[in-house]
């Protein structure tokens, strides 16, 4: 038996969703997720031989979509996997290519600054280094020597071509927000994308290292250079709204009862939540609720993937760690 | 029996001018004809020592322009690899009063630089300012289009600047022979290849750096009236020589040339200030102790000193102001106290900030390269 540790924020549930179509082709590998919404996992920290919170909601959490796995016992895994956690194409893109122009780049729209593309490249290296899945792989190392395997933040969907949104729309529910819609019409627009996925990949494969493997986002679900076929976009803008009214009442509860007798009663809760997004889905049919809403709703939330995005992820981090598995269609 | 030196300072006098003064703290060592304002516009050039003065200035919220910026995500080290937050301008290091004029005569389309991109392992530079971009660029066309872009930015710079603040470091060059283009470094140092028919030696004497800081003067104040200009000599001795001399004697001339120039000019024009952060760091005032154990370069202590004695007499011009004339001797006395006591406070505050936000970086020096490369017996023989 393999075991896998993955550990990451709101795009791992592409790699949950994924990993439940495909587990039964793989009954020597058992996947652990330690899934955390938003920057949570900034908090996880060394201790002795665990990766562990001191805050008690991110346990929580971790310990929701792992069943029952509070803390993380390095010594319980073989491999490791980081997901998301800030490493990938969209904080360049919001930081860097709205404000900035390499000389491969013909785009002209806009107020930016032209460099070169050394300075560019260098520029994303550095914001890319300053991800918090770096802090993680780092203390994760300094706890053992098993493989690390890292998958950046998917591109956001080809949709957002088409999207009317505004800009960086922020939610309720934190930080999660839109790319930055203009710079990836701009870029595809003027075909800057070409250039931008040469550097992007780039930046990418200069954090592999002896110990650290990044696995790129498979070719195959792109459909520009930069933005991923909309075939993989995952859930709707109404079921973020529902989904946020879901973990507000979730955490009502924590804050009136901050230890609940009934604690599976508050996981199924926020099981519900999640699942109509998608996210973390624990049962099958709550699947197939958020599939009939998704037809029925536009897709606004651009920046997540769904299952057959997860399978091709994940199928590709088993290839990439030698265990050989074909991609479910 | 009266003397012309009857009633004159102490600060007239060696002995109690300099070798009963503390070097971290000397008083009356500078005073400038003019202030600078902490609002007025100050743009800085010259050579590798001139970055601490922008970085001090910049740090103590002066307006320094800064007319190219880097890229947001670019960390602070990273920039200045890439010529960036380092003068007014991503010029590089301005060694010479000649490269000077030449990049005010190019800002206002009266030179045009010969052998002007230089080539290495494929990638093009610019060889007015190899150093800027430190993998090179793609063609040599992209490095014209990135110099006509930097050429509006450093006209820009020299229209606009209030102040401009030269450090002047050397009078050796490199030439490009049959048009006169001097070039910051040798060719092949960083880019391009040193070709003795091509290339050559030039020390420049006396009359020569006069004429062309005069020049530059000229040109300046024909785009930018009002402009003052503050010169300094960089008190960081040659790496190494080009011409006959032994390399001590050769630093000699080299900063005694500049020295007088930079007095001359200084003398003649009430626009032109000098400012001696030669001689708090180079000599004997110092004891050495500004220098670390290369004798070359410039201690943390050594900025420091150079830029306390820059703040207290740019703050401090040498006119009494009307509250000072008011006050009188004694009211003056407390005056002055508080007035230091108010900017050792402001000092300190500043200092504490810049600790907090602001990590120390390196001087970007093309003169380290050439120290590196100083065991390659090609470079030796050249």
């Amino acid at each position: 038996m393999i075991r896998i540790c993955a550990i990451g924020n709101s795009h791992l549930a592409s790699w949950k969703l994924g990993w439940d179509r495909i587990r039964h082709q793989h009954p020597e590998i058992d996947i652990t997720f330690f899934g955390v919404l938003r920057a949570g996992l900034h908090s996880l920290q060394p201790d002795g031989t665990r990766m562990v919170s001191l805050d008690p909601s991110v346990a929580d959490e971790m310990a929701f979509t792992s069943g029952g796995k509070r803390e993380i016992v390095v010594g319980d895994y073989d491999v490791f996997c980081l997901v998301g956690l800030d490493f990938g194409d969209s904080p360049l893109m919001q930081v860097l290519y709205q404000h900035c122009r390499g000389d491969s780049h013909r785009c002209e729209d806009g107020e930016f600054v032209r460099v070169s593309d050394p300075c560019f490249e260098a520029a994303a290296k550095n914001i890319a280094s300053n991800a918090y899945i770096w802090r993680i792989a780092r203390d994760l190392q300094s706890l053992t020597n098993q493989p690390l395997f890292v998958s950046p933040i998917p591109a956001p969907s080809e949709l957002i071509l088409e999207s009317e949104l505004p800009n960086s729309m922020s939610f309720p529910i934190g930080k999660l927000s839109f790319p930055d819609d203009i710079s990836y019409r701009m870029a595809v627009a003027s075909n800057d994308d070409e250039s931008l996925r040469r550097m992007f990949d780039a930046v990418q494969d200069s954090f592999t290292t002896s110990r650290v493997t990044v696995v790129k986002q498979p070719r195959e679900t792109y459909s520009s250079h930069i933005l991923t076929k909309k075939a993989y976009t995952a859930g709707g803008w109404g079921t973020i709204q529902k989904h946020e009214s879901g973990l507000q009442e979730f955490q009502g509860m924590k804050r009136i009862e901050p230890r609940p007798k009934d604690v599976s009663t508050l996981r199924l809760k926020l099981a519900k939540s999640l699942a109509r997004l998608q996210w973390w889905p624990s049962e099958a049919k709550l699947s197939s609720t958020t599939q009939l809403e998704e037809a029925s709703l536009p897709h606004s939330d651009l920046i997540h993937m769904n299952a057959e995005f997860g399978v091709v992820a994940v199928s590709e981090v088993l290839r990439v760690a030698g265990v050989a598995c074909p991609v479910v269609k | 029996m009266n003397s012309p030196y009857t009633g004159l300072g102490a600060r007239h006098f060696w002995r109690t001018g300099v070798a009963e003064e503390d070097p971290q703290s000397i008083a009356g060592l500078w005073k400038p004809k003019f202030e600078i304002d902490a609002d007025a516009r100050v743009a800085t050039a010259g050579s590798c020592f001139a970055q601490h003065i922008g970085t001090r200035l910049i740090n103590k919220n002066y307006n320094v322009i800064m007319r190219e910026k880097p890229p947001r995500g670019l960390g602070a080290t990273q920039a200045q690899e890439f010529g960036y937050s380092i003068y007014s301008a991503r010029y590089g290091n301005i060694y010479t009063a000649r490269q000077l004029l030449q990049l005010a005569q190019e800002a206002f389309e009266q030179f045009t630089p010969i052998d002007a991109v230089w080539e290495k392992d494929g990638r093009h530079f610019d060889a007015m300012r190899p150093s800027v971009e430190p993998f090179g660029l793609a063609t040599p066309d992209l490095v014209k289009e990135h110099r006509a872009r930097h050429i509006r930015d450093v006209r820009e710079v020299m229209t606009s600047a209030e102040v401009f603040i030269f450090t002047i470091g050397l009078t050796e060059a490199w030439v490009h022979s049959a048009s006169g283009t001097v070039y910051p470094t040798a060719p092949g140092v960083i880019a391009g290849q040193f070709d003795s028919t091509i290339h050559s030696f030039k020390n420049f004497g006396f009359q020569e750096v006069l004429d062309d800081l005069l020049a530059f003067r000229g040109l300046l104040k024909q785009h930018n009236q009002n402009v003052k200009i503050l010169l300094t000599v960089s008190p960081v001795p040659l790496t190494a020589t080009a011409s006959q001399d032994h390399v001590l004697v050769a630093t000699t001339y080299s900063k005694s040339v500049l020295r007088a120039v930079a007095g001359e000019l200084a003398t003649r024009f009430a626009d032109v200030e000098y400012f001696p952060a030669y001689e708090i760091i180079a000599t004997q005032f110092s004891r050495g102790k500004f220098y670390a154990e290369d004798f070359r370069t410039v201690t943390p202590d050594g900025v420091d000193a150079v830029m306390r004695v820059f703040f207290n007499g740019a703050l401090s011009p040498v006119g009494l102001n009307p509250l000072e004339s008011r006050l009188g001797a004694r009211g003056n006395e407390r005056f002055i106290k508080d007035r230091a006591r108010r900017q050792e406070a402001k000092r300190r505050l500043s200092e504490a900030q810049l600790k907090a936000t602001r990590p120390d970086v390196d001087v970007v020096c093309e003169e380290r390269l050439l120290e590196a490369f100083s065991h390659d017996p090609n470079l030796r023989n050249r």
